[in-house]
């Protein structure tokens, strides 16, 4: 129960431990070798997005790219040099394997870059040699530049937006379904029998008490993971940490009471398992960390706020990312506690059924 | 002797109500459920602030553009510091600043900024919204160099200076770039494999359970071949269903290399069915392979090299997911599938997974035979 979804996030953040998306093998077809083609290609190499390799023809770097070894191709035409000699414009042909959405995006972004430099450099010394003044010549080659400032992640490092999905994302799956275990499994071997005094009498108190367990189990192991993203893969806390984990017990919390209620309303070991599974599996899809929420239909967005991984996530970017206003933080976290004792209460009254009744419980294995 | 119990092994299994909610209602459930967020395909109308301080011709222009970019919706803020707290607020996902003597620095041949805060907590959003707003932005930064060219007198040849260099990119397999496209192959050779593993542990777990034995008549190999048989045919359904009928209703890129792919799905399969036999062994109880499964499923669509590439990956994992014949599974429909390429395409992969089905079938065997005569 504790080892586990050490060894489950552990795997996940060892994926993302390169953190930066760089040095994305590219094919280079050079079928003009003139002086401009070789500045290209030193352009290319230096290039942080690119790993430009060599390929003779044009068919042997595509076979390459559908083997994958390569993730685009880029073809020098035979008359590149000569072509912008005699200012009649130069061609370059980019084939980009989108299939690959990330890498394929850095990809065009690195390309995209290095010809835009090019460009420049080349539209400057044809406007100096028409007679244009040097300090004229950025209003002609640029009249309109971005001054692109890249807040809260700017140097795009993958493992704090993914380390920071993935961690609800597991979490959610392993305290609903311990949750649900715990509870189910006592019901189907009549453990729960001597439970059945104490929920006469406090029925929440008992079952919060069960909870409890899991809830302090389960924030432990988040703190834990919290502390490696911020320790050993840099994960800035621009905002309050302890925000943060004010977050991570009312989600691990909310999480649990959903567990309880999956089990109050299915009295079925395999039944809950599956609920479980149907709730939290696919829940990253929804946290908006892959696909924006917006983007989503109005039934998804609905759903992504049932999920209490998307709070959390949204808590993560906000206090240790962004170091945003403390309100949005308190907001999600007052949901989380109110739909947690909703879920509790609902939970608990649906799990005491189960236990009062002998026609309920298992065989005795 | 083998066909009869395959028929008999299917037959129970089709009387097990939890084994049919997960083996038939997991795929049809999780077919729609996973993509229903990507039903867009890509990020669209994503907010972002402009503050205008100059409000002229030139810099409403501008703006128009921006709105006429299908990824982001421009929202007009007054002051910068307003549009900082819609961004903190999560309202916008990005500010453009337009400054006070932008027309004017235009007009007077002045390079003029134009100042963009991108957040690039959710690379998601920042992806969309630069490509947007520099699209935009070039666009009328073009017009204004090519005026200012043919004024200095370089006639119909002001395009070619302006850019020396033309580049064509062609984006391959995915051309709009579509998040479906991209995830649900994957997520639905996961599904196949995980549903695969689970029903293979609950019907081990369940046997165990009720503490059946096998019929004195066959033979160890006699029940790992019609166990291995039964199994198959779940699979073959599966792919009809996921590869056949849902990718066709999604119109997903690709899908005409049909045949090779079923030939590698069902060596895929092969080596799945071994994994999950093999590790039956360890249930004991017909709910525990939910548990230990269900949650491997995260790992094993990030290992697969679909989302992060192999060679960014620690040697450690390169080799691990090499172990799992979901990897091969998830390379198999991209390359062969969505790419249209052939087996010696991804003869490596080829290799790999019959190795893995052979000796996943060894162990599958070897564990029918220790627990023999109790059903597995």
């Amino acid at each position: 129960m504790c080892v586990y979804p050490f060894v489950i996030m552990g795997l996940l953040l060892a994926i993302f431990s390169a953190q930066v998306l760089d040095k994305i093998p590219l094919g280079v077809v050079d079928n003009s070798q003139g002086y401009y083609s070789h500045e290209l290609m030193r352009a290319l190499k230096s290039n942080r997005f690119l790993d430009p390799r060599p390929f003779p023809t044009v068919a042997s770097a595509k076979k390459a790219l559908e083997q994958g070894r390569i993730y685009g191709v880029l073809s020098v035409d035979k008359s590149y040099d000569k072509d912008l000699l005699k200012h009649t414009g130069a061609q370059l042909n980019a084939w980009i394997n989108n299939e690959y959405l990330l890498v394929g995006g850095n990809l065009s972004k690195g390309l995209l870059s290095v010809v835009g430099y090019l460009q420049s450099k080349y539209q400057r010394s044809t406007l100096a040699a028409m007679g244009v003044p040097p300090a004229m010549l950025a209003s002609f080659t640029a009249p309109l530049q971005v001054s692109e400032n890249i807040l809260y992640n700017p140097g795009m490092n993958y493992i704090y937006f993914l380390g920071l999905g993935l961690l609800p994302a597991v979490l959610q799956l392993f305290v609903c379904m311990s949750v649900c275990y715990a509870l189910l499994w006592d019901v189907k071997t009549r453990r729960a029998k001597c439970l059945r005094f104490g929920f006469r009498r406090h029925p929440y108190a008992v079952s919060g008490g069960r909870i409890a367990f899991y809830t302090a189990v389960y924030f432990g192991v988040l703190a834990v993971w919290l502390g490696i993203l911020i320790a050993f893969f840099k994960t800035p806390v621009e905002g309050s940490l302890l925000r943060t984990l004010c977050g991570g017990a009312a989600f691990v919390f909310l999480t649990a009471s959903t567990g309880l209620l999956i089990a109050g309303c299915t009295n079925n070991l395999r039944l809950s398992l599956s609920m479980c599974a149907i709730y939290a599996a696919p829940a990253f899809a929804y946290y908006g960390v892959s696909f924006p929420v917006q983007s989503m239909p109005a039934l998804a967005r609905l759903w992504a706020e049932v999920l209490s991984g998307t709070h959390l996530n949204r808590i993560f970017v906000n206090e240790l990312l962004r170091g945003a206003n403390a309100v949005g933080t308190w907001q999600e976290i007052a949901f989380m506690l109110a739909m947690g004792t909703l879920f509790f209460v609902v939970g608990t009254k649906g799990y005491a059924r189960w236990i009062k009744q002998d026609k309920y419980l298992g065989p005795q294995l | 002797m083998i066909i009869p119990f395959i028929l008999k092994e299917l037959k129970a299994l089709l009387k097990d109500g939890g084994f049919l909610l997960l083996a038939v209602g997991g795929p049809l459930f999780y077919s729609f459920f996973y993509p229903f967020p990507y039903t867009q395909d890509v990020a669209r109308k994503i907010p972002l602030a402009v503050v205008d301080e100059d409000n002229s011709y030139l810099s409403r222009q501008l703006v128009r553009m921006m709105r006429a970019e299908e990824e982001i919706e421009p929202v007009s803020y007054a002051a910068l510091p307003e549009a900082k707290k819609a961004l903190d607020r999560r309202e916008v996902f990005a500010i453009v600043r337009l400054d006070k003597d932008f027309e004017r620095n235009l007009l007077k041949s002045v390079p003029q900024q134009v100042h963009i805060y991108t957040d690039a907590s959710y690379p998601v959003y920042y992806k969309q919204t630069t490509t947007a707003l520099q699209r935009a932005i070039k666009t009328v930064s073009a017009g204004a160099e090519i005026k200012k060219l043919q004024a200095l007198g370089a006639g119909p040849a002001a395009a070619v200076l302006r850019s020396p260099v033309q580049m064509t990119v062609v984006n391959l397999y995915s051309p709009t770039g579509s998040y479906r496209n991209y995830l649900v192959p994957a997520v639905f050779v996961t599904v196949a494999h995980q549903i695969m593993l689970i029903v293979i542990g609950l019907r081990a777990g369940t046997l165990y359970e009720r503490k059946k034995r096998y019929p004195r008549r066959l033979t160890p190999l006699d029940v790992w071949l019609g166990k291995t048989l039964s199994f198959l045919c779940l699979m073959a359904g599966y792919f009809v269903y996921l590869f056949v009928f849902m990718f066709r209703l999604y119109g997903f890129s690709g899908g005409e290399n049909l045949g090779a792919w079923f030939g590698f799905y069902m060596l895929f399969s092969v080596a799945t069915i071994g994994l999950g036999i093999t590790l039956s062994n360890v249930f004991r109880e017909r709910e525990t392979p939910i548990l230990f499964i269900v949650v491997t499923s995260i790992p094993l669509v990030f290992m697969s090299g679909v989302i992060w590439p192999v060679w960014k990956m620690p040697l450690l994992v390169q080799a691990l997911r090499l172990c799992v014949p979901s990897t091969y599974g998830i390379t198999g429909v991209v390359r062969l599938f969505v790419m249209d390429g052939t087996w010696l395409d991804i003869w490596p992969y080829v290799c790999g997974c019959a190795l893995l089905a052979v000796l996943f079938s060894f162990t599958a065997y070897y564990t029918v035979k220790k627990r023999y005569p109790i059903q597995l």
